[in-house]
C-alpha cells in the first residue's frame, strides 16, 4: 500500500429504490474522497439536489457526479483523474457502462490523464460547487497539451468510444430485482478498490484502479491500470471496463491498452490455496501484460493490491487486517487491507464502517 | 542476486568416458573451492590428486568434495553441496547406477535443522583423505532433522530403495564423445550446464538455497534443485524426483523433500509477446517455486535475480555486453535461462578444457 490504507466498508443499502441506493453509495465514497488528504476535487455536480443520502433533507440528484485528481506524492510523480457518477438507467447521465447505457442504476467511474499542458483532461466546468455538468465529450487533451489517455480502453483514439470518451466501468451495480446492495471501498494514496453488488456471494465483482511498478526495461511516465472482473487469471480483460495507459505518451490510437492480470501457474490453482505448508492464503503481485495486438508485452507488476486465488469472497485474515474480495473458489480475487475488526458483510448500516481517517 | 556472480564457462572437454567426467569434476571443484561464500568442508582425491586425467596427480576414482554455502545477508542458515566424480559404485546418478564405462559428475544437496546445522556425516579434514559413510547425509549433531534433494532420496518405494540418500543428479555429459560444460554461481545458487560437443543438446541443473520465501515461511532453511534436460521445459511441470525437489519449509524434520514446480505467469507463455513490442527486449521473469505435493502443496517463494526465465530468444544468445547468456533447451518456443556471463565470451566458442574463469 502507498500511504495510509483507508476506506468505508460494509455499506449496506436495503432501503429505497435502486437509484436511491446508488446515491447513498455515491455519498459514502464522495465523503471519503473529500476527506482524503491526497485527493483534490476538480468538478462537482449535484444535479439539482444537495449532498445528503436519499432520505435526507437535500439528497443528491440522480446522475450526480464528481471529478477528482489523485495528486502526486512521494511514490508517484504524475497525477491521474477519476470521474465518479451515480448514474441512472439509460442515457440520462451521458455515460456508458462499458459498451452501453446502464440498464440499472450504477455507480460508474472512468480514469484519465492529460499529457502536457496542465495535465488536466477534464473537459467540463470546474466550479466544484455542485453546479458543474458532464460535457458530451467527457475527457480531452488539455489546453497546450498533446494527448489524453482514458480508461476503460474503449475510450482510446481508435476505440468505440473515442469521440465522447464517455465509457465507464462499474464501481457498483444495482439489480433489476431491487435487492439489497453491499459495497466496500478501500484506498490508499495511489489506488482504490471497490467491490459491491447484491448480497449474493457469487456476484462479488471487484474494480481496481491505480498505479503499478513498470517493467524495469520499460520507460513509463504514468503506469496506471483499471481492472474490472478479473476472476480468470491470464485472460485479457475487456476494453469496455478495463485498460492500461500506453507507455508511449505520443501514441494516439492505442492510448490505452488491453491487458491480462496474471499469476504464476500454481498460484492460479485453487487446490494450492490455502497453503498446506503454512495454512494461510498465498498472495502474490499480479503481472500486468499488454495484450493489444502489435503492442504486446510485459508492462509490470501490480503489487499494491495483491491477487489471491481460491479464497472465498468476503473472507479475512485471522486478525482481520486483510480481506479478500471478488473471488470464488476457482477464480482470482483481490486482497486489500481491512480495519482489523470488522467481519465483512456483517454490518447493516448505509454509512458502513469508516477506517483510516 | 546474492553477492557477485562467478563462473567457469566454455569448458571444452575432449577426454572421453570416465576421464571426461574426471576432467569436468576437476573444473567444477576447482571453481567451487575458490568461490566466495562457499567453504570446502570435506574432500577425497580417490587416492590420486586434483589434476586432469593426463596430469601429474590425476583425480582418482570415487573422488568427492563437499561444500558449505555459508549463511549471508539473505539467509541465516547454511546449505551443503556434495559433488561426486565417477566410479562411486554405491551412488545412483538419478534413476540409474553409473554405467560400466561411462562416468558422470553428480551432485546432491542438503540442509540440516538445529545443532551445528551440518547434515554431512563424513570426515571434515578437507585434505584429500576424507571418507564418507553411506548414508552421508543425516541429522546434525545436536540437531532435529535434515532434508535432501533430489527429492526421491529417503524413499523406500518404488524400488530401488533410496533410504541411504544415495541419489544424485548428473551435471556432466553422459557419453563417449567430447562435450562442453560450465558452472556459474552466486552466494546462494549454482547453475550447471552441459551438452554434447555441438552445444545443441543443452542440459541445465540448478541447485541452491532459497531465501525469497513467502512471508509465512520466513525462517525456513530451504534447499532446492531443478533440472532442465534437452527438449522443452515447460513452467509448471513437476520436476523429476530423481533430479529435483525442494526441502519441506518450516524446517520440518524427517520429511522427504517435495516435488517442485517453477512457474511464471501464463502470459509469458505466449510467443507473440517476445520480444516485448513495447521495449524491443525480451521480457524476463523470476520464477515462483511451489509444491503441489498432495497434502503439502503451496507456494514456497521466488528465485532472486541470479536465474531469470526468458522465452523466445535463441539458446546461446547474449545480452548486450555479454553480461548474461541464454542457456538451456535449444527448442525455439520454450523457456530458457538467462544467466550471468563473463562480459566477453561468445557462447559455444570455448576451445580449452579448463574453459574461462570469471
Amino acid at each position: 500500500m502507498a500511504g495510509t490504507a483507508r476506506g468505508v466498508i460494509n455499506q449496506w443499502f436495503s432501503d429505497g429504490t435502486n437509484m436511491e441506493k446508488i446515491i447513498d453509495a455515491y455519498k459514502n465514497v464522495y465523503d471519503r474522497w473529500a476527506a482524503h488528504p491526497g485527493l483534490t476535487l476538480i468538478a462537482d455536480g449535484w444535479e439539482g439536489g444537495g449532498q445528503d443520502y436519499h432520505d435526507g433533507g437535500s439528497p443528491y440528484g440522480d446522475n450526480s457526479f464528481s471529478v477528482w485528481r489523485f495528486d502526486t506524492n512521494g511514490n508517484r510523480d504524475f497525477p491521474f483523474y477519476v470521474l465518479m457518477c451515480a448514474a441512472d438507467t439509460g442515457s440520462s447521465s451521458g455515460l456508458l457502462e462499458g459498451s452501453s447505457n446502464p440498464n440499472t442504476p450504477t455507480l460508474l467511474c472512468s480514469v484519465a490523464l492529460g499529457i502536457g499542458g496542465d495535465a488536466n483532461p477534464w473537459n467540463g466546468t470546474t466550479n466544484a460547487d455542485g453546479t458543474d455538468t458532464i460535457p458530451t465529450t467527457v475527457w480531452a487533451t488539455p489546453g497546450g497539451g498533446t494527448n489524453v489517455k482514458v480508461l476503460p480502453a474503449r475510450n482510446r483514439g481508435g476505440g468505440a468510444s473515442s469521440t465522447n470518451k464517455n465509457a465507464c466501468a462499474p464501481m457498483m451495480e444495482s439489480n433489476s430485482s431491487n435487492n439489497t446492495l453491499v459495497m466496500h471501498m478501500i484506498m490508499d494514496d495511489d489506488h482504490f478498490a471497490c467491490v459491491g453488488g447484491t448480497i449474493n456471494l457469487s456476484e462479488g465483482k471487484a474494480l481496481v484502479v491505480g498505479s503499478y511498478e513498470p517493467n524495469v526495461g520499460l520507460t513509463h511516465n504514468n503506469p496506471v491500470i483499471m481492472a474490472y472482473d478479473f476472476a480468470s487469471s491470464g485472460s485479457t480483460l475487456s476494453e469496455n471496463t478495463s485498460g492500461a495507459f500506453h507507455p508511449d505518451d505520443t501514441e494516439t490510437t492505442h492510448q490505452a491498452l488491453t491487458f491480462s492480470l496474471d499469476l504464476p501457474g500454481g498460484l492460479a490453482d485453487q487446490d494450492l490455496n490455502p497453503s498446506r505448508l503454512h495454512g494461510g492464503f498465498d498472495t502474490f503481485p499480479a503481472v500486468v501484460v499488454s495484450q493489444t495486438t502489435g503492442h504486446e508485452g510485459y508492462l509490470g507488476d501490480f503489487s499494491h493490491l495483491r491477487l489471491v486465488y481460491g479464497s472465498q469472497d468476503s473472507t479475512t485474515s485471522t486478525d482481520k487486517t486483510l480481506a479478500s474480495f471478488g473471488s470464488s473458489y476457482n477464480g482470482a480475487g483481490i486482497v486489500v487491507q481491512w480495519d482489523g475488526a470488522t467481519i465483512p458483510r456483517a454490518g447493516r448500516t448505509p454509512a458502513g464502517v469508516i477506517f483510516g481517517y | 542476486m546474492a553477492g557477485t556472480a562467478a563462473g567457469r564457462i566454455e569448458c571444452a572437454v575432449s577426454d572421453t568416458n570416465k576421464d571426461g567426467a574426471k576432467s569436468a569434476y576437476i573444473n567444477i571443484v576447482t571453481f567451487l573451492s575458490a568461490h566466495s561464500g562457499c567453504t570446502l568442508i570435506s574432500q577425497s582425491w580417490g587416492g590420486g590428486g586434483l589434476d586432469y586425467p593426463d596430469g601429474g596427480s590425476p583425480a582418482g576414482d570415487a573422488s568427492f568434495s563437499v561444500y558449505r554455502f555459508d549463511a549471508n545477508t539473505n539467509r541465516t542458515w547454511d546449505w551443503y553441496l556434495f559433488v561426486a566424480g565417477p566410479s562411486h559404485g554405491d551412488l545412483y546418478q538419478e534413476s540409474n547406477t553409473e554405467p560400466g564405462t561411462q562416468g558422470t559428475v553428480k551432485v546432491s544437496a542438503a540442509v540440516g535443522f538445529g545443532g551445528d546445522g551440518s547434515p554431512w556425516l563424513g570426515t571434515t579434514d578437507a585434505d584429500g583423505a576424507d571418507t564418507r559413510p553411506l548414508p552421508f547425509w543425516g541429522t546434525p549433531a545436536g540437531g532435529t532433522g535434515f532434508s535432501v534433494v533430489p527429492a526421491i532420496n529417503g524413499q523406500s518405494a518404488p524400488s530401488p530403495d533410496r533410504t541411504d540418500y544415495q541419489v544424485c543428479a548428473v551435471v556432466s555429459y553422459v557419453g563417449t564423445t567430447a562435450f562442453h560444460h560450465g558452472v556459474i554461481a552466486d552466494d546462494d545458487t549454482v547453475f550447471f550446464y552441459y551438452s554434447d560437443d555441438n552445444v545443441a543438446n543443452e542440459n541445465v541443473l540448478m541447485v541452491g538455497g532459497l531465501h525469497g520465501v513467502a512471508p509465512d515461511l520466513v525462517g525456513s532453511a530451504i534447499v532446492w534443485m531443478q533440472k532442465s534436460s534437452t527438449g522443452q521445459w515447460t513452467t509448471g511441470s513437476s520436476t523429476n524426483l530423481t533430479s529435483g525437489g525442494v526441502s519441506r519449509p518450516l524446517n520440518v524434520s524427517a520429511e522427504q523433500a517435495l516435488s517442485i514446480h517453477m512457474a511464471v505467469p501464463d502470459s509469458f507463455n505466449d510467443n507473440t509477446h517476445h520480444p516485448n513490442s513495447l521495449t524491443g527486449d525480451y521480457d524476463t521473469e523470476l520464477p515462483v517455486v511451489y509444491s503441489d505435493d498432495g497434502a503439502t502443496g503451496g507456494a514456497i517463494g521466488r528465485l532472486d535475480d541470479f536465474i531469470r526465465l526468458v522465452r523466445g530468444p535463441v539458446t546461446g544468445d547474449t545480452e548486450t555486453g555479454l553480461v548474461r547468456a541464454v542457456l538451456g533447451s535449444t527448442i525455439g518456443n520454450t523457456y530458457k535461462f538467462l544467466i550471468p556471463w563473463d562480459g566477453a565470451t561468445a557462447v559455444g566458442s570455448g576451445a580449452t578444457r579448463a574453459g574461462i574463469t570469471f
